[in-house]
């Protein structure tokens, strides 16, 4: 074995074995479960009110990911990503009314009609870039916004779908906060892990090279409009999940779950987290969500001007988001070490 | 196994290529050389697909690939090393080699350990992302990216373009081992020590055409012509 053979057998998984890249790789999961363990405790002690806040900024966490996987890692930014929470969460609550409220047969339909929505308009959107994407994407948003507002037979209209049955596992109903909340954590954790083996994998390094030279990508072989449209499915198919869960927390699904306000807030938790980082826009949602549902109504309703100033000042104080922070600790550290 | 016929090429109103014609045979080394500006860059980037031409045929191995989509020239078996390199910043080492070899695997002799033979100082960087690499290291690793995807041919626009003097050797060393494991070579290159070393014949572009063409030892005995096409000594 020659010396570079050696070294890829290491280090190199795309002809080698991986063993020092997996037991990094378990170690690097030691966080997010100590996260998820910490989490699991909070109705413990936490009131009923703290805990369902905190199950609505899984539910956004969630979908702001999914929008990250356009946004941050394809680099497709959108405007209209809210369609297919809102598709999702429609979804959910009239298999609940209808067909079954047993987990997970809801979310599940939310999810397979999020990404089929996002496959009936992704193939259009895909084809262009930049402000055309952006154009685009925002005008799917107000098609599908209109349609929850005037289909009133199917979503009830501008008084929204109500009277959605509580979420059942084993056929007991999930009424108090902290069950759902467990169920919406469950599942949360479920999309994070799918969206980052995603962001992680082959796929995942194709959108990343896609993002960054699509000329390139094409010249090395690869046809970029397959990729860019498995992401925007992909990122539809995780937001009717997100839309789904939401469903089944708040049990009344509105337009305003399809409107353009919340793919704004969705987008600006990518911004402030750190696009391209996943978990970032984790803590991004948390901030809008606290902003917009906790400091809000102490402020006479003025959360969304909060988060206009919060918005101005991560533009130019945090210009790569929460995520940036941590890369900056990190070379901080290295630099410490030499 | 290339042969380009009346190839008109440019952008928007520009002319640039004008009525241009070129052949290369199986696993020779073509250097082309010209001042800046008479349409070097414009001709790999057409024949790559990446720039589409107005008129004119380019068949590599009797196909037609003119105005074709790159994902397509480069599935034909055509790669693409370009100028200022064009790596992708944010995927590390392995990452990139991996894209590309998953393109090329099984359809001819390059793999990820034979080319990390040939350019071994990017086995030493593996995990890093490609925008921290050197400018010598990201030129190598844009060569392995083209070699990866098993190409018949690999067009090269200014391999040496910014590089040290000690870099540029290394580099011209990576395209004699190409040349020895028989791939076919387009080098477009300023620097003619380079060109001189790696290519079987020269060739010279000016005004969107090739005026010149002669084996490469044979352009070096008649500084002449050198002089008159690329005003050099």
């Amino acid at each position: 074995m020659t010396a570079t053979e050696k070294t890829i057998a290491v280090a190199d998984p795309v002809t080698g074995p991986t063993g020092g890249r997996r037991s990094g790789g378990v170690l690097r999961l030691l966080p997010a479960v100590v996260v998820l363990v910490l989490l699991a405790l909070v109705p413990f002690v936490v009131d009923p009110f703290g805990t369902s806040t905190l199950s609505r900024v899984l539910v956004f966490a969630l979908f702001a990911c999914s929008l990250d996987l356009l946004v941050g890692i394809t680099g497709l930014p959108s405007l209209g990503h809210a369609a297919y929470f809102g598709v999702g969460a429609y979804t959910a609550g009239l298999v609940s009314i209808h067909v079954t409220a047993e987990a997970p047969v809801p979310v599940l339909a939310g999810m397979v009609a999020g990404g089929l929505a996002a496959a009936t308009t992704g193939w259009l959107a895909v084809r262009n870039n930049g402000v055309f994407f952006l154009m685009l994407t925002l005008a799917i948003g107000e098609l599908v916004f209109q349609l929850a507002q005037s289909a009133s037979s199917v979503t009830g209209g501008s008084n929204g779908l109500f009277g959605i049955p509580a979420v059942r596992i084993a056929g007991e109903p999930l009424t108090l906060p902290g069950y759902v909340y467990w169920y919406v954590l469950a599942v949360a954790a479920l999309g994070f892990a799918g969206l980052w083996t995603i962001s992680r994998s082959p796929v995942g390094a194709v959108l990343r090279g896609i993002r960054d030279n699509e000329p390139r990508m094409r010249s090395v072989g690869y046809s970029p409009f397959r990729y860019k449209l498995a992401a925007f499915v992909l990122a539809g198919a995780f937001a009717g999940l997100a839309g789904g869960l939401f469903a089944a927390q708040v049990r009344l699904v509105t337009p305003s779950e399809v409107g353009f306000e919340l793919g704004a807030l969705a987008l600006l938790a990518v911004i402030l987290g750190g696009a391209g980082s996943l978990w970032g826009p984790v803590l991004g949602a948390a901030v809008v969500v606290l902003v917009r549902d906790g400091l809000g109504p102490s402020l006479d309703g003025h959360g969304p001007l909060v988060l206009g100033i919060v918005f101005v000042l991560a533009v130019y104080l945090l210009p790569r988001g929460f995520a940036g922070l941590a890369g900056f600790g990190r070379l901080t550290a290295r630099t410490a070490r030499r | 196994m290339l042969e380009v016929r009346e190839l008109e090429s440019g952008y928007k109103r520009s002319a640039v290529l004008q009525g241009l014609d070129l052949d290369l045979a199986e696993g020779s080394v073509l250097g082309l050389l010209g001042r800046n500006g008479v349409g070097k860059s414009t001709l790999v980037n057409t024949l790559m697909g990446l720039v589409r031409p107005s008129a004119g045929q380019v068949r590599v191995d009797g196909v037609d690939l003119a105005g074709r989509r790159p994902d397509v020239v480069a599935r034909a078996g055509v790669a693409l090393v370009p100028q200022g390199r064009r790596v992708w910043a944010p995927l590390t080492v392995t990452e990139t080699l991996d894209l590309a070899a998953r393109r090329g695997r099984g359809k001819g002799p390059w793999t990820t350990v034979r080319v990390l033979d040939l350019l071994p100082r990017l086995g030493e960087r593996l995990r890093h992302e490609a925008g921290q690499l050197s400018g010598g290291e990201q030129q190598m690793l844009a060569i392995a990216r083209a070699l990866l995807t098993n190409p018949r041919l690999v067009l090269m626009d200014e391999p040496s373009d910014g590089l040290a003097p000690a870099v540029v050797d290394l580099i011209g060393r990576a395209l004699t081992g190409m040349k020895a494991e028989g791939v076919t070579l387009l080098v477009v290159e300023q620097d003619l020590h380079l060109a001189f070393a790696v290519a079987d014949e020269i060739a010279v572009m000016d005004k969107g055409r090739v005026v010149h063409r002669s084996p490469t030892a044979e352009f070096r005995s008649d500084s002449s012509v050198a002089h008159a096409l690329l005003g050099v000594a």
